[in-house]
Parts: structure tokens; C-alpha cells; sequence
């Protein structure tokens, strides 16, 4: 039954997905717009299957999720290290709620500038801007999750003689795994857009990829096709994550324990 | 038989109200001891400061003549709510859960055989792979007895943990219980505010009223007949 609701879901989804591209494509063969600004289905199809064959698109996003997997990596362990710190000492506690504060607000595009000057315009710029971007959110989600544990599981903990490292290892992390999949979640959306933020910039202005870079560069030469290319690259890899990925995580973990 | 826990002149406070006022109570080893009372008589409190999860304001509490500073494995706690279980493990897992994480280092076929072992004694073979939101609440409290057990503690602390079963699932847990604690010799020290519930499982009663203690029944019969609960019952 559940199966049946999650099929017919998919089904409408893709309902939606083919009424949008047939509008689009009406729009592209039947009206006055140009097609340097509006290509039709067949010209971005074709200009996909030539960047996939030329390995262009495939390097380009290849070369973004490594900086994304590698900056979600970082934040992910410092995440973990300030949470846990923040919820045993009350003085480191107050420290990352001042720096939350401070920096979760400010978007990673406002600090370009500065970051450029700071480290300058490679991936290393582009690994700092995910970093910002996705540890605030990690660690408000990871912090809520381990004030969120029932506080008998922390009285079992302490029965058993358990170290505090072990009390967050063995019972706080597993216990808040809702929320840290929440803040993944959120971390990786967030991750994607800093990523493609800053390749467009200090691609152009430092000369290394990334898919945002390569979008940049088609629109820059007026490829309007080859920019439709990328960004359908950009959606389809976002699905694949939201709904394999994480999707497949939910239902091994917090799903299959009722604790969704 | 020996002395397991000595409490002397143990009184503890919340903002001014007295709570324990000046207890004194000695439990010897393989007793059953229930502890009640009316609610908010400091009947968990008195549970708390002998697991070590409070601290008192003065007098002693000591386990095997040492002064209880802290929770230890030597006293484990079975607790009222049905979410003390790890919701992310299996009924197995849960109870090879505080094994696993000894500082024994036993080996996994050891592991595996005592939580084999604790799982049959209270009754839930078949179940061991199913996950706490698959059970009722009366297994789930069957669960969490098996998990304390499962360590071999000199002490079971146990603060109303059929408070919240019927009737039926609540006599059928007493029964494994009496039989657990028959095999086991393990001291247990039980908070309820069922009088009956007492008299079915206690060595001695202990009746804690007005943060004092009122009366210690002796209950070597264990049959809970109507006089004896309405003597209990006038006495609360």
C-alpha cells in the first residue's frame, strides 16, 4: 500500500516533469523568442550528449563534488567536535552560540571578497566558502539533536560507567541521528550553492573548474545551451543525492527504528 | 546474610522543601525491599541517591560499607519510562548493549550467549530482532530488565517500572520478576505506589511518608490479601 502511494507520487512527479518540458518546448518552436535565449529540448539535449562525450561536463562536476564532498567532510568533523564540546562544557557552549550568531547569518557570497584576499581564488577558497556555509546549520541541528535525547539514555550512560566520549559516541550520536540527518540534508543544499557561487567567480577570475565555472563559461560565450546542459547536470545529481542517497539513509536508519 | 546498603541520617532538599528528612535503612543481600508511599513522598529520590544520580545534603548512603559518590555498574537502575531503550538497536542489541561496552572485553560469542540467556529468562524468544517500536510496553519493560540483568549488578534499582502496564502484562511481569529474582539472588530495591503490587513482590516494606519513614513491614508470605492492603492503604 505504502509502495503503491510512493509509486503513484513518482508518477505524478513525472507528469509534472514532461507537461513542463512540452510548454517549454512549444515556447522554443512556436514563439517569436530567440532561441540564444530560449533553445529548444533538442538543442540542450544535444549539447549535453556532446559534453558528456567530450568527458567536459563529467570532469567539471567530478571536480565540484570532490571540493563538496571534501568541504561537507571538514564541516561534518568539526560539526560533531563543537557540539559535543558546546553541550558538555557551558563556557564552549556559549562561545559557539556567540559564533553562530555571529556567522550563520552572513552569507558566504559577503565574504568573496575578503576570502580572496585572504587565501586567494583557488579550490581552497571554494572548500572555505562550503565550510562556512554548511557548518552554522550542522551545528544548530547537531547541538538541538543532543539537547533533544530523552534523559533517561543519558542516565543509562552514566550507570554504565561510561566515559563522556563514549556517552556521545555510543548514545548521543546514534540517539540525534534525525536531526543529523536534517542538518546533512540542509548542509548539502547549502554546500551546492556555495560551490557553485564561488566557482563562478574565482573560476573566472583564477581559471579553475567546477560546474559553476563551466555554466559561467557557456553563458559567457553565449552557449545558452551548453548553460541549460550544466544545469540539468546540477538537478539531476541533486535528486540522485535527495532521494538514493539520503533517501536510502532514512530508510536503513531512522525509519527502520521508528524514530522518523 | 550481609549488609548490602546502609543508609544513616540521609536527608536530602529541593528549594527548602524537605524531601528525605533523617532516613535510616538497612538492606541486606538477596532482599526484596519495595518502597512506598504516596507520590512526591521521595520515594525515586530516595532510588536517585542510591543509584548515585543525585547528590544528598547530608548522612551516608553506602554499598557494601563504601560511601555512594557516583553511579556504578555494581547498581543499575530500571527505569519507569518505555523509552529507557535504545531505539536504534534491536532487542538483542539493546540487551548485549552494556556487555559490548564493558570493561570486561568479552568476546562476541560471549556476548551473544548471556544476551541469549537474559532474553529467554524473561520470555522473549523470537522477538530478538525486533526493534523497540515493534514492541508493547510491557515487553519493552521485559527488555529493559533483561539489559540490567544482563551485567550481573549486586543491586537492581528499579523506580516504578510497571507503573504504566495493566493489570494483566503487570502480574505477568511480577511473576517473571519473583522468578528472576529467585535464580539470581540479586538484591532489589522497588518503588511503586500499588500496595498490592508490593505485597506480591516484597521481602519488607518500606512505607515513606512526609519525607520520613513511617513503617517497615515484614511480607514474608507475599500474598496480597484485601485486609492487608487496606491495612497498608490506611497507613499512606
Amino acid at each position: 500500500m505504502k509502495n503503491k502511494v510512493y509509486l503513484q507520487g513518482y508518477k505524478l512527479k513525472a507528469i509534472w516533469v514532461i507537461l513542463a518540458l512540452i510548454i517549454w518546448e512549444s515556447i522554443a518552436r512556436f514563439s517569436s523568442v530567440t532561441s540564444l535565449a530560449f533553445p529548444s529540448l533538442t538543442l540542450i539535449g544535444k549539447a549535453l550528449i556532446e559534453s558528456i562525450i567530450s568527458g567536459e561536463i563529467i570532469n567539471q562536476m567530478a571536480f565540484s563534488l570532490g571540493l563538496i564532498i571534501l568541504g561537507l567532510i571538514i564541516s561534518i568533523l568539526l560539526a560533531l567536535i563543537m557540539s559535543s564540546l558546546s553541550i558538555i562544557n557551558p563556557i564552549v557552549e556559549n562561545l559557539v552560540d556567540t559564533c553562530i550568531s555571529i556567522f550563520h547569518p552572513l552569507p558566504g557570497i559577503a565574504l568573496l571578497p575578503l576570502i580572496i584576499l585572504w587565501i586567494g581564488t583557488g579550490y581552497k577558497a571554494v572548500v572555505f566558502i562550503i565550510i562556512h556555509s554548511v557548518l552554522w546549520p550542522m551545528i544548530l541541528n547537531m547541538v538541538a539533536g543532543f539537547k533533544a535525547i530523552p534523559q533517561v539514555y543519558k542516565k543509562i550512560g552514566r550507570n554504565y560507567e561510561f566515559s563522556t566520549g563514549k556517552i556521545i559516541s555510543k548514545i548521543y550520536i546514534p540517539a540525534s541521528l534525525p536531526y543529523i540527518i536534517a542538518g546533512l540534508k540542509i548542509g548539502w543544499a547549502r554546500a551546492w550553492r556555495a560551490a557553485i557561487s564561488a566557482e563562478m567567480i574565482f573560476g573566472a577570475t583564477g581559471g579553475k573548474g567546477g560546474i559553476g565555472w563551466y555554466i559561467f563559461n557557456k553563458r559567457v560565450f553565449m552557449d545558452t545551451p551548453g548553460l541549460f546542459a550544466g544545469l540539468i547536470v546540477i538537478i539531476i545529481i541533486g535528486i540522485l543525492v535527495e532521494d538514493l542517497a539520503f533517501g536510502k539513509l532514512e530508510e536503513t536508519t531512522i525509519k527502520k527504528w521508528g524514530i522518523s | 546474610m550481609k549488609d548490602i546498603i546502609k543508609i544513616e541520617k540521609l536527608t536530602k532538599t529541593y528549594e527548602d522543601n524537605i524531601i528525605l528528612n533523617n532516613i535510616d535503612l538497612t538492606i541486606t543481600e538477596g532482599e526484596f525491599v519495595c518502597l512506598i508511599g504516596p507520590s512526591g513522598e521521595g520515594k525515586t529520590t530516595l532510588l536517585n541517591l542510591i543509584g548515585g544520580f543525585i547528590e544528598k545534603d547530608s548522612g551516608n548512603i553506602k554499598f557494601q560499607g563504601k560511601e555512594i559518590r557516583k553511579p556504578t555498574r555494581d547498581c543499575i537502575m530500571v527505569f519507569q519510562e518505555f523509552d529507557q531503550l535504545f531505539s536504534w538497536k534491536n532487542l538483542k542489541e539493546n540487551i548485549g548493549f552494556p556487555l559490548k561496552n564493558s570493561r570486561e572485553k568479552l568476546s562476541m560469542e560471549e556476548i551473544n550467549n548471556l544476551s541469549t540467556k537474559y532474553i529467554e529468562m524473561v520470555k522473549l524468544k523470537g522477538f530478538e530482532n525486533h526493534y523497540p517500536h515493534q514492541l508493547s510496553g510491557g515487553m519493552k519493560q521485559r527488555v529493559a530488565l533483561a539489559r540490567a540483568l544482563a551485567t550481573s549488578p549486586k543491586v537492581l534499582l528499579m523506580d516504578e517500572p510497571f507503573g504504566s502496564l495493566d493489570a494483566q502484562t503487570k502480574s505477568s511481569l511480577h511473576s517473571t520478576l519473583l522468578d528472576i529474582w529467585g535464580k539470581t539472588n540479586t538484591t532489589i530495591i522497588f518503588v511503586t505506589h500499588d500496595v498490592r503490587e508490593a505485597l506480591t513482590l516484597a521481602d519488607r516494606i518500606v512505607l515513606l511518608k512526609e519525607g520520613i519513614i513511617r513503617e517497615i513491614i515484614d511480607n514474608n508470605e507475599k500474598i496480597p490479601t484485601d485486609k492487608k492492603v487496606a491495612e497498608i492503604t490506611r497507613l499512606l
